[in-house]
């Protein structure tokens, strides 16, 4: 046998990291106690183990971290489908009561404000982009409203 | 000391104090795999950073938050595997020290550090895991994606190949 071999040598590390069972590792602190080639494998682990264990020590990265983490929240949009959809619900809302309360305040039958928008519309595709736009108008600056309530 | 899964929902509500305590207790944790890893301290420092912020950014999926640690080691391969995809750069010899450590020491460090390079990516992460204190096989096997049936013997095997490395560094091991 040569000098520094041993056919256990192997099972150094595995001892070390606990990885053996039971009777393996009974069976191998026997054959320890009487194997030099071993007991010199073992101080090896143990050199390796020390280093390895250390927890090595960064900066004071916190504050960097929540910073960063702050910026990153701005950012993010933060819209889900039903706070894209409210302002337009809004919008149609008011649009709708404009339409019920204008003839009221202009005194305005009823009757003829209903053959104005059927004119309106039955008029052409223009007048629907017009009241389209004014829709999509409104939902933006009630969502702008919303915005600068949220912070 | 506060229980980590309270400090984890504390940090899914955005609880500034709470996500500090949690950069605090695993910092270490993640910088010493980073630095064992790609052997930069600069770099080591970027990727502790970009793991704690795509932790806290999708904290929400964590579903145990018991977890933490795993879930965390696991974001942490991951950057550190893209980091190590991106940028093969040349290894340089950086060695960081803690405070107090002896000129044995830090050539200890040399020589397994540069030991560790030789290694193969999953090997050497397996090895730095596995002697990190505070992980289990179990943990360092979710973490690593590999089925706890098997840990062992992979472990095992990058044990075997780290030793290989060290062949004619024995006496200078020892004598630290």
């Amino acid at each position: 046998m040569k000098k520094n071999s041993c056919r256990y040598k192997d099972l150094v590390f595995d001892y070390q990291l606990s990885l053996l069972d039971e009777k393996k590792r009974l069976d191998f602190e026997t054959h320890l106690k009487e194997c030099p080639v071993c007991q010199r494998e073992l101080k090896i682990a143990r050199a390796i183990e020390t280093d390895l264990t250390s927890e090595l020590k960064t900066g004071d990265i916190e504050g960097e971290i929540i910073k960063r983490l702050a910026y990153l929240r701005d950012l993010k949009p933060g819209f889900s489908l039903t706070e894209l959809i409210t302002p337009f619900v809004y919008a149609f809302g008011y649009l709708t009561a404009g339409i019920i309360l204008l003839p009221i305040v202009i005194n305005i039958p009823f009757d003829r404000l209903g053959s104005i928008l059927t004119t309106f519309v039955s008029d052409g595709i223009l007048n629907l982009i017009i009241i389209g736009a004014i829709l999509l108008l409104s939902a933006t600056i009630i969502s702008f409203s919303m915005i600068g309530e949220h912070g | 000391m506060e229980k980590i899964d309270e400090l984890v929902r504390r940090a899914r509500k955005g609880d500034e104090t709470a996500i500090t305590r949690l950069v605090g207790i695993y910092k270490g944790f993640v910088y010493t795999i980073a630095y064992r890893m790609v052997n930069d301290p600069d770099r080591a420092e970027d990727i502790t950073q970009e793991t704690f912020i795509r932790a806290f950014i999708k904290i929400d999926s964590l579903k145990d938050p018991g977890r933490f640690k795993t879930w965390l080691g696991k974001i942490t391969r991951n950057l550190i595997y893209d980091h190590l995809r991106q940028e093969r750069k040349e290894w340089i010899e950086v060695v960081v020290t803690n405070p107090g450590d002896g000129m044995a020491s830090i050539r200890r460090r040399v020589i397994i550090q540069k030991a560790l390079s030789r290694l193969r990516e999953q090997d050497r992460m397996l090895l730095v895991l596995t002697y990190f204190k505070g992980l289990s096989l179990r943990e360092v096997g979710k973490i690593m994606e590999i089925p706890e049936a098997d840990i062992r013997v992979y472990i095992h095997r990058a044990r075997r190949r780290l030793r290989k490395e060290l062949k004619g560094y024995e006496e200078e091991l020892l004598s630290v």
